[in-house]
């Protein structure tokens, strides 16, 4: 695919290109950058707006008074203080399991906004990848959900930030906390199951674990995995019923360390030693030697380069990104540094064509190039799921897969194609009013698919795809006939089926 | 993680480190389906094509359903000697059967010892199923690796290797037994993701329900197979489902009805929609199922029941529509290990090693179980968990040579040292 380098960029650390991004970014990719690798904390002033006119549908009976809840409802949790989700895990003021789960739906309708919207979309894409590295299911229970705003914040603040910094936000939230059961971890009776992900699927990877026992430099044992659990032995959350270090028992859902949880024994693993008289520091020292590994190094290289360059990338830029990345360690911009180690690398110019969009990306993409007016609805939730892209709700802690032939088999790319026939077809989605975000006037249904061809597919179409939309554009059954005794409403559909053709197309579907 | 996860979630699989590649055996299916995909839309298949709907190993012998309990299903408690004093000792009465308790088995003949064997009280379906000798257990069985990592172990099982080094291991096993069947619809899976054990059988199709695998407009269809051709991007796979979209609407346009009864759960569903495709007579040899939910580091006493309950009901009623329509279809179980005999903190298991398998159908010596019992002293443990005494590709190569024809046993397991049958199962057409 011809696709020149800002293209490229937009397409893979953004979700994709609208009319006129391009043009904007070409010949001043660097000081893009320099913005986009740099964002001001919060969202912008539109994505914000945006995000206070979103509403989401809401329904349950209440379990207090019988009473029918149904109601568009804002956005209300989004911004929420720890302390204010951590409230709607109390039954006795919230028994109702919609309200306390609703500030993961939240988070999913926003993340449609701010993808969609966001003038930071280098911080989007990577706030993607990073949900999807700390994969957990948001409506696994109620402590999960209610608290998954608060998750969503870590990912974001973080997302082109310090490794460290993030690993160990994340291990002390309370989404992954009561995800992978380490908020109730004993000496008595240790969980492995975050100490064994934290190092499997967080840090050094699977390609790094040696076995049942012993010990090896390069990576961990389940032996590692034994020790780390009782290191982690009184890492949990603030419930009210458990004494921290300080001697006070908040209920908060702050993150604290219960002494009287934590085993006390002489503990050693990946090369480090405690006698066991330390308390919190050893799982911090923990983490410490996990970020800096270079096995660590090595395993987010590849699955960064896996995610935004080609599933199987090259080891060269492998490599030049795992240099970048433990030459950073320390720096508060570490991720920043090794996105633009891909960037301006020979490897990702190279790459045109090597990846295919998720169903997430696949959505968000159609909206952003048709620019057509729509609103997250519940309609939208269902939609990905059935798309297999169940948002935030992938029910294992590997994640989504992130590699083209996942989203490429039969099933995949039927969905696909129905959920592009759909979106632009029906009010089901997005409004059907779509005649108002086209260029105006067209003088015939063939410069329109012209004009759909370049706008929405700017690495370009090849001519067997041109003339096929051109062929479907003068087709009396599905568009030909809009121009110019068709009624609005058959105007409308035709043009929506138009869009859902260009969309349809298979370079759409590769960035 | 607490597993409140609907089955219906489960769209996984493990598949992201193999990649299908443009291979050699793969040439005529992509011909064949490349043909077919260029077709026009309304355009009947030419005869050559159609002749081969029906061809290729195993023609004549059961459709095969592979069901996978995601996240190690605790084989300790569905099916246990519940006078064991190790078992008694290692876990609180919740998470253990027992004779009279919290977790009352129910008691079942045919147990591997001389102990008092029961099976989880939520599975009376499998229990009648069992009695009638439709359904057979094989305990202390398993993937032989030592991994307690679910990705890793369920990634080594769906290739039917026991470490990443062995030979001809990036394809999945299904797909190595189904590597003559050039037809679309031959293996299905009841995912929107195909699974591990199908990868690079590029004809598998990817179904959660008939009515859903259809395009949202017919007159689509034409168009997509113009653009999804020659050079373009994923042209390969574009073709593919166009040709299996195709064929099976073909096979739709014939059904009186294609509406399917609503499941109550995912796990029925998509048996249901295994039945519908064995109705609709598409072709179908193997298919596949994802269970999940069995990830039971906390609060197992609930979710466990729940689950089996599930299990057990949804499988009896999947037998009971096989048997109505009259098709010979053998089912088997697996799961990437199981829990460790002591329990955790959580008022769970963690990661163990063996585990139970099933299968089940007409042809299964059923109403026992098989495999040799290691027992539970502390000297019989693989560090703290069951050991594996079966190997599950042996029940798989059990089933694959009595059941669907198999040949060449090394051509699927070519790692598997030696197979020797338990007598699971009635050879064909004894």
């Amino acid at each position: 695919m011809a696709m020149n380098l800002e293209t490229l960029v937009l397409n893979r650390f953004g979700f994709a290109p609208r009319p006129g991004d391009v043009a904007a970014v070409t010949g001043r990719l660097s000081n893009w950058l320099a913005w986009q690798l740099a964002p001001p904390a919060g969202d912008d002033v539109k994505t914000i707006s945006a995000l206070a006119q979103q509403t989401l549908r809401i329904a349950y009976t209440r379990v207090a008074d019988g009473v029918v809840v149904n109601e568009l409802r804002p956005l209300n949790n989004l911004f929420s203080s720890q302390a204010d989700l951590w409230a709607l895990t109390n039954s006795k003021n919230f028994p109702d399991g919609a309200e306390q789960f609703r500030p993961s739906a939240e988070v999913r309708a926003a993340s449609f906004v701010r993808a969609t919207i966001s003038d930071y979309q280098v911080r989007e894409a990577l706030t993607k990848f990073w949900h999807n590295h700390f994969s957990l299911n948001a409506d696994d229970d109620a402590y999960v959900a209610s608290s998954f705003p608060i998750y969503d914040r870590i990912m974001r603040n973080n997302a082109l930030g310090n490794f460290r910094v993030l690993l160990g936000q994340m291990t002390k939230s309370v989404s992954m906390m009561y995800y992978l059961n380490q908020q109730s971890s004993t000496s008595a009776q240790p969980n492995e199951n975050f100490a064994r992900e934290v190092m499997e699927l967080h840090t050094l990877g699977i390609g790094n674990y040696f076995g049942r026992s012993g010990s090896n430099p390069k990576g961990y044992t389940d032996d590692d995995v034994i020790a780390l659990a009782r290191v982690l032995t009184g890492w949990t959350i603030a419930t009210g019923s458990i004494t921290a270090a300080d001697g006070t028992r908040p209920a908060d859902g702050r993150f604290i360390f219960a002494p009287s949880f934590h085993d006390r024994g002489a503990k050693s693993l990946l090369g480090l030693s405690f006698d066991g008289s330390t308390g919190q520091a050893e799982g911090e020292a923990v983490l410490d030697r996990l970020a800096a590994h270079p096995g660590t190094a090595q395993f987010m290289a590849l699955k960064l380069c896996r995610y935004f360059v080609a599933d199987s990338p090259p080891d060269s830029l492998v490599q030049s990104v795992a240099a970048s990345w433990l030459g950073s360690v320390n720096a508060p911009d570490q991720i920043a540094q090794a996105v633009r180690t891909i960037i301006y690398s020979p490897e990702f110019a190279a790459s045109a064509g090597a990846k295919v969009k998720d169903p997430f990306q696949f959505l968000v993409s159609a909206l952003r190039v048709t620019q057509v007016p729509w609103s997250v609805s519940t309609n939208w939730i269902s939609l990905v799921n059935t798309m297999g892209y169940p948002l935030f709700l992938w029910p294992t802690p590997d994640g989504i897969p992130t590699d083209g032939a996942t989203w490429t088999g039969t099933n995949g790319m039927l969905q696909r194609w129905n959920a592009a026939i759909n979106l632009f077809s029906t009010t089901t989605y997005a409004s059907n009013n779509v005649a108002s975000y086209l260029p105006k006037p067209f003088p015939d249904a063939l410069s329109l698919a012209d004009y759909m061809a370049r706008a929405y597919v700017p690495g370009g179409i090849s001519d067997t795809s041109r003339a096929a939309l051109r062929s479907m554009a003068g087709s009396s059954s599905l568009i030909g006939s809009w121009l110019p005794t068709a009624s609005a409403a058959d105007t409308q559909k035709r043009l929506g089926l138009l869009m859902a053709a260009t969309i349809s197309l298979p370079e759409f579907q590769v960035t | 993680m607490n597993l409140l996860v609907n089955s219906s979630f489960i769209f996984q699989l493990w598949n992201s480190h193999i990649k299908m590649t443009a291979s050699e055996p793969y040439l005529d299916r992509r011909k064949f389906l490349g043909g077919a995909a260029g077709l026009a839309a309304g355009m009947a298949m030419p005869a050559r094509a159609s002749a081969m709907f029906g061809a290729g190993a195993g023609v004549n012998g059961d459709i095969l359903v592979v069901v996978f309990m995601h996240g190690a299903m605790d084989g300790l408690n569905l099916l246990a000697p519940v006078d064991d004093t190790n078992y008694i000792a290692a876990r609180p009465d919740t998470l253990r059967l027992s004779a009279s308790g919290p977790v009352t088995g129910l008691q079942i003949n045919g147990g591997p010892s001389s102990q008092d064997w029961r099976l989880h009280p939520s599975a009376t379906g499998l229990k009648s199923l069992y009695d009638s000798g439709k359904l057979a257990f094989i305990h202390a069985s398993g993937l032989l690796a030592d991994s307690r990592s679910h990705f890793q172990s369920i990634d080594l099982m769906e290739r039917g290797i026991t470490d990443g080094t062995q030979s001809n291991s990036s394809t999945g096993w299904l797909a190595r037994h189904m590597r003559n069947i050039d037809v679309p619809l031959s293996a299905v899976a009841t995912s929107t993701i195909v699974p591990g054990r199908l990868i690079g059988d590029l004809g598998a199709v990817g179904m959660t329900t008939p009515a859903s695998f259809q395009l949202a407009r017919s007159d689509f269809g034409g168009f997509l197979a113009a653009v999804y051709s020659g050079s373009a991007p994923l042209a390969n796979v574009g073709g593919i489902a166009i040709g299996a979209i195709n064929s099976f609407a073909r096979s739709l346009a014939l059904q009186p009805s294609i509406t399917q009864p609503a499941g109550t759960t995912g796990f029925q569903t998509a048996l249901n929609t295994i039945v519908q495709l064995i109705k609709f007579q598409v072709g179908l040899q193997v298919a596949t199922v994802e269970i999940g939910g069995w990830d039971t580091h906390y609060n197992q006493k609930t979710v466990f029941a729940a689950n089996v309950a599930d299990l057990s009901k949804s499988l009896t009623k999947f037998q009971s529509d096989i048997e109505a329509l009259g098709a010979n279809v053998t089912l088997v179980t697996v799961t990437e290990f199981g829990r460790r005999l002591k329990a955790n903190a959580n008022g769970g298991t963690d990661h163990g090693h063996g585990s139970v398998m099933m299968v089940m159908g007409n042809s299964v010596n059923g109403g026992k179980v098989y495999g040799k019992w290691p027992g539970l002293a502390t000297s019989a443990l693989n560090l703290g968990d069951l050991n594996i005494t079966t190997d599950y590709r042996n029940v798989i190569s059990e089933i694959l040579t009595q059941r669907r024809g198999e040949g060449s046993l090394s051509s699927v397991f070519p790692s598997l040292p030696a197979y020797t049958p338990l007598n699971i199962l009635k050879p064909l057409g004894s």
